[in-house]
């Protein structure tokens, strides 16, 4: 579906993306993680033809990106970071005028908003919509083509707990649906509940890249926090799960029944990703 | 019927910030003043009026339009969307000599103009003209102000050599200036309307294929890059 091979590309004289090779296959979530700058949403702009003075090889559906026609168009959507609507029109009339703008299918407005709870303010114009609902309407915008690739930029970026939900899901139920995403964030939530694999991207180049699993597994398995009390104060100790059997401690609190709580706590995806580039994502 | 679409919503996108109530308001005032000035002068006053303004509305109207787009990001969509910059821009054009056309012909009705097919071609030709300019311009500025600076070298090109035929002065190389070519089809009678109208159709192409580059340049800028 993707196919990118020795990607460099500059805005100046000096490099800024560097030796980029990666492959996204079809019904992939695939995840861009770093912090700001870093160049995750050049490398999503190169991906969706608007940065085509790039070195090496692009692939996306197939065709080199920088050679491709308007009707790539049709098969991708664009999500970006900030909402891109008409202020004036209303939720219903952005969707209808820009499905209007493709040849393909496209699907129907009210489908779409009732998707992410907008169809109650679907005649609602979109300057008098919240910052949160802009942002579910502009992603509502980049499907109205049922496209076959989805590039979305910080998606739940500005949304409440409930409203990230509801966009969630729908992006699994693209997936679900076949179709491939593309998550540009800097959210490692958002990455490790969403992405089969994502790309730790700093200072233009890829650190890392693997299942999110696989990345916090490959630094070493997570802790087990226990507290016990001991002389009338609440103690605690902590060993690696592998070293479960070997914690003496341990084994004697457990023995004893002397243990008030216990948990493992594995590494997340950012406690990763500073690890392996030494930088924090936010 | 992608361009049909895009006209379609840039009719819209006017109608909704009052692009139509603000042109009815001066096709009023206009016609007030062409009763107010003597039948003489009147299918003068007619043609200047016809051909700085609602002909010309494309180079400030513009401005407005594509800004008012980039302020609320519209064109990032439209960057990654099917449609094609020529279609991007026909639309913009369209839909602003489709106004400039109404109104330039009904103070043409009442200034008296004789011809109207070269009236209307002359109205029409022009506002593309114009409509193209602003685009070059509103493509490259980020504020209200700064279209307003830069434009001015626009105006002056085309609307300085027309002055001169109001007081008599015209070599004949004048007819190729397309500000010259638009005012004598609008108010009729030229010698050469054919000529006027070919003048006319090559700076339109020139102007388009000028305004292709610069929407290109616009939408590529939409990447972060400057090219």
């Amino acid at each position: 579906m993707i196919d990118i091979r020795d990607l460099s590309f500059s805005y100046t004289k000096s490099p800024f993306i560097t030796d980029v090779t990666f492959h996204v296959a079809k019904g992939e979530i695939f995840g861009f993680l770093g912090p700001s700058g870093a160049g995750k949403s050049t490398l999503q702009k190169i991906l969706t033809g608007q940065l085509p003075a790039y070195g090496g090889s692009v692939r996306v559906l197939d065709a080199e990106v920088k050679t491709h026609k308007r009707d790539f168009y049709e098969r991708i959507g664009v999500d970006f970071e900030f909402p891109a609507l008409y202020d004036k029109l209303t939720a219903r009339e952005n969707l209808q005028f820009f499905a209007s703008l493709y040849s393909v299918k496209t699907r129907p407005a009210d489908a779409l908003l009732a998707s992410l709870v907008l169809l109650p303010d679907a005649d609602k114009r979109v300057s008098d919509y919240s910052k949160g609902m802009k942002s579910r309407l502009s992603f509502l915008r980049a499907l109205v083509n049922d496209p076959d690739i989805l590039f979305l930029d910080e998606p739940t970026s500005g949304l409440d707990p409930a409203n990230a939900r509801l966009m969630k899901d729908l992006i699994l139920e693209e997936k679900a649906n076949g179709k491939t995403v593309i998550l540009t964030t800097h959210n490692m939530q958002d990455a490790q509940e969403l992405c089969d694999r994502v790309a730790f991207i700093v200072g233009g180049s890829v650190k890392a890249l693997d299942t999110p699993h696989a990345l916090i597994m490959q630094k070493g398995a997570g802790v087990v926090r226990y507290t016990y009390m001991e002389d009338g104060r609440e103690q605690s100790g902590a060993c690696s799960i592998q070293a479960t059997g070997a914690d003496a401690l341990l084994q004697r609190l457990l023995k004893a029944g002397r243990i008030s709580t216990i948990h493992s706590a594995e590494p997340n995806l950012g406690d990763i990703f500073m690890d392996v580039t030494g930088r924090a994502l936010e | 019927m992608r361009l049909l679409a895009l006209l379609r919503g840039d009719v819209r996108f006017q109608w909704k910030y009052g692009f139509y109530f603000i042109y009815l308001v001066f096709t009023l005032l206009y016609a007030l003043l062409l009763f107010a000035v003597p039948q003489t002068v009147r299918r003068t006053v007619a043609t200047i009026l016809i051909f700085t303004d609602p002909a010309a509305m494309g180079l400030f109207f513009m401005g407005a339009l594509v800004l008012l787009e980039k302020s609320q990001r519209v064109n990032c969509a439209l960057a990654v969307s099917p449609v094609e910059i020529g279609e991007y821009i026909l639309a913009k054009m369209m839909s602003l000599a489709f106004v400039g056309l109404l109104v330039g012909m009904l103070l043409a009705a009442m200034g008296g103009v004789a011809d109207y097919v070269s009236c209307a071609l002359g109205v029409l030709f022009a506002s593309f003209l114009f409509s193209m300019c602003g685009l070059i311009v509103a493509m490259r500025v980020a504020t209200l102000n700064q279209f307003l600076i830069f434009t001015i070298p626009f105006e002056l090109f085309i609307c300085l050599p027309p002055a001169m035929l109001l007081f008599g002065v015209e070599p004949a190389l004048l007819i190729l200036h397309p500000g010259v070519a638009a005012v004598k089809l609008i108010h009729g009678g030229a010698t050469a309307p054919l000529l006027c109208v070919c003048v006319l159709l090559g700076w339109c192409i020139g102007a388009f294929l000028l305004c292709k580059s610069a929407v290109r340049r616009n939408f590529l800028s939409m990447g972060g890059v400057s090219l």
